[in-house]
């Protein structure tokens, strides 16, 4: 059984008279557990793929189903709570608040459900630790270097122990060794909690690694391999 | 989410920009402030006018002024007088007395409002302005309250109960209690009947000039005023008052000049008269003897000169002095002009309106608690109306720092707010952070 399911998604921008096609009829079934990547040229609609598919943006036509429940037709308070519990993100720019430090990041999304504030800070420690980064609990992300930083986020997109993890270029801003690094953090969350991750990249290394890649082109989803 | 982690997000959200913050803060306090004091100066304006009436048992107060054109000034003590122009009438006392005779007035009694230069504490050296009214005590019309000494007695004369304004400007306002017994000195712009004379000129001046400057009147404190009364106001008795309110001057006695003009008359036709029977008798000596002209010309002159100077010598006799036909005169301004208003004791509130009609009957102006209270409500809605507006704008502006201080903010955090909603932020949890930050710095202020 499949747990996303795309179908003939569209989305299209509008900007002035212009109507820009970002997703063209993309239909497409995301098992379970799997580690796909998503390759393609700047502009070809990955970004708007992960977003429709993490809830932060909505098909203009088409259904998203996540295990069987159509979340294009949630509400706000719904698909709020839909990324909340179901879905990580990791960004390419990390997406860390500067002012706030790497435990108070990762507690965010339990703060948002109204989690106590000590199960927050032991929850968050914990995911630190998951990333190993324990030792860097109380400091602010500018203190930290970028691989650390992208951990942080890691850590902030497992807090509620997600089902799905899109990963919108986790290490595009960061050096080979420290890319190698992520992809095996994510490579272990997908394997040892079953994780659907889902990885936009242009790093065809990284690629290999996934169980699928998918290329898309002007919106629509090219060959699988 | 939680409110107390709205509050802990608010808060560091405002911390982070400390600067703008309090900028933003302090213009909701000026506002605040401002609005505040504004507001209070009203009500208190307000309580201070109400009071008044209140401790003189104003309700069933009537002021009678001689103009019933006169609108009226809020003020029923001291009513504006207006101009007296052919449409007013001059209260004096047979208007008094018509009045006394409406049924249900209790009693009355005129008043005035007596106009001096300044004054000043003996020993002190500086002046003050200072507004007198003088009022009848004996009368059951009035009863000036006094926070210390006493009130005024029918018959006081040079005695003052004085107002706050002046006990502070004295700097007694910890111990009134020792200005009581104290003398306080009146500047006139005249002489005026009490006290001093004025220095009798070698003639007459002419009334333009019998203005003296700064004269000098005595008065000794009996009494100060309680709280709440017109704080400039002091009080004195209608009867000292009266001589107050008359100015001396020197002017010429004509019925003396006149008396003497007429003696120096027939002693100058009874000297010709004498002197021509002796030019005649000359005349007589000289017919035989031959004189030339010039001769016979000397001669008269000699005559001539010998009868000037003997009037000279009979007139010094007389003792001729223009100064002797001065005489004092007094100008009592009070019985020229009438009485500023006459205050009318009606016997029950429920009679006002009646007394108030028939004296308006008499086409004399009329002034009333309750239309004086109604005056002080209207100016003062009108007056808060304006400072509350002008609050409302003070705020209204603090407000807009506000806004355009959170504006900002959600500007500057566009990406944050990314970050939240892709944490599974709710757009009202969104919303809600927004919020607490706006209040908590509305609060703040």
């Amino acid at each position: 059984m499949s747990t996303i399911q795309l179908k003939s998604v569209s989305r299209t921008y509008v900007m002035g008279k212009e109507t820009i096609p970002a997703l063209d009829d993309v239909s497409l079934d995301i098992k379970e557990g799997e580690f796909l990547a998503i390759m393609g040229p700047s502009g070809s609609g990955k970004s708007t793929f992960a977003n429709v598919i993490g809830g932060l943006d909505k098909p203009s036509s088409g259904d998203v189903l996540v295990d069987g429940e159509c979340i294009n037709k949630l509400n706000d308070k719904h698909i709020s709570s839909y990324r909340n519990r179901k879905v990580g993100f990791i960004f390419q720019s990390f997406n860390l608040l500067p002012t706030y430090t790497a435990l108070e990041n990762v507690m965010i999304p339990l703060i948002l459900t109204g989690e106590s504030s000590s199960i927050r800070k032991q929850k968050a420690y914990e995911c630190l630790k998951e990333v190993g980064l324990e030792n860097r609990a109380d400091h602010k992300p500018y203190q930290l270097s970028g691989g650390e930083r992208q951990r942080v986020s890691i850590a902030r997109a497992l807090i509620n122990e997600p089902q799905i993890i899109i990963a919108d270029e986790p290490t595009g801003n960061l050096d080979t060794k420290k890319s190698e690094e992520i992809v095996c953090l994510l490579k272990d969350l997908n394997r040892k909690k079953k994780i659907t991750v889902i990885v936009i990249t242009h790093d065809p290394s990284i690629a290999r690694q996934a169980d699928r890649t998918l290329h898309m082109r002007d919106g629509k989803i090219g060959r699988a391999q | 989410m939680k409110f107390l982690d709205y509050l802990v997000l608010g808060f560091r959200n405002i911390w982070r920009r400390k600067s703008r913050s309090f900028l933003t803060i302090f213009a909701v306090v000026i506002g605040a402030i401002s609005m505040v004091i504004m507001l209070s100066l009203v009500l208190g304006a307000k309580q201070v006018a109400t009071s008044q009436l209140e401790s003189i048992n104003g309700l069933t107060l009537i002021s009678v002024s001689p103009n019933s054109e006169i609108q009226s000034n809020g003020n029923l003590l001291n009513p504006d007088q207006g101009n007296i122009d052919e449409s007013s009438q001059k209260l004096n006392d047979s208007t008094v007395a018509l009045l006394k005779n409406i049924p249900n007035v209790v009693d009355a009694t005129p008043t005035v409002g007596v106009w001096v230069k300044s004054a000043k504490l003996e020993g002190q050296d500086k002046k003050f302005r200072v507004g007198l009214l003088a009022f009848a005590p004996g009368t059951q019309v009035l009863n000036i309250p006094v926070g210390a000494g006493r009130q005024l007695r029918e018959g006081d004369m040079d005695k003052i109960v004085i107002g706050r304004e002046l006990v502070r400007n004295f700097g007694y306002a910890n111990n009134p209690d020792e200005l009581i017994g104290k003398k306080i000195i009146l500047f006139t712009q005249e002489y005026v009947d009490w006290g001093a004379e004025p220095p009798k000129p070698s003639y007459a001046e002419g009334k333009e000039n019998w203005v003296q400057p700064s004269v000098e009147v005595t008065a000794e404190i009996v009494g100060i005023v309680t709280h709440g009364l017109d704080e400039g106001q002091s009080y004195i008795t209608l009867d000292w008052g009266k001589r107050l309110m008359t100015g001396l001057y020197w002017k010429n006695d004509d019925v003396r000049r006149k008396a003497f003009e007429e003696q120096r008359k027939r002693l100058e036709e009874q000297l010709r008269a004498e002197f021509e029977t002796r030019k005649r008798e000359l005349e007589e000596q000289m017919k035989d003897q031959q004189l030339t002209d010039d001769q016979r010309k000397n001669l008269y002159n000699e005559i001539e000169s010998q009868y000037n100077q003997e009037l000279q010598t009979r007139m010094n006799a007389l003792g001729y002095n223009e100064s002797d036909f001065l005489v004092l005169a007094k100008e009592n301004r009070l019985a020229r002009d009438g009485y500023g208003a006459i205050l009318l004791r009606v016997d029950n509130t429920e009679n006002i309106e009646s007394v108030g009609k028939s004296i308006k009957e008499l086409g004399l102006g009329v002034q009333t608690a309750k239309e004086t209270l109604d005056q002080i409500k209207k100016i003062f809605m009108l007056i808060g109306l304006i400072i509350g507006a002008i609050g409302g704008i003070v705020l209204f502006v603090a407000a807009l720092g506000i806004i355009n201080s959170m504006v900002m903010a959600t500007y500057e955090r566009t990406r944050e707010i990314g970050i939240l909603r892709a944490c599974g932020a709710t757009r009202t949890n969104i919303k809600n952070m927004f919020i607490f930050e706006a209040a908590t710095l509305g609060f703040m202020g």
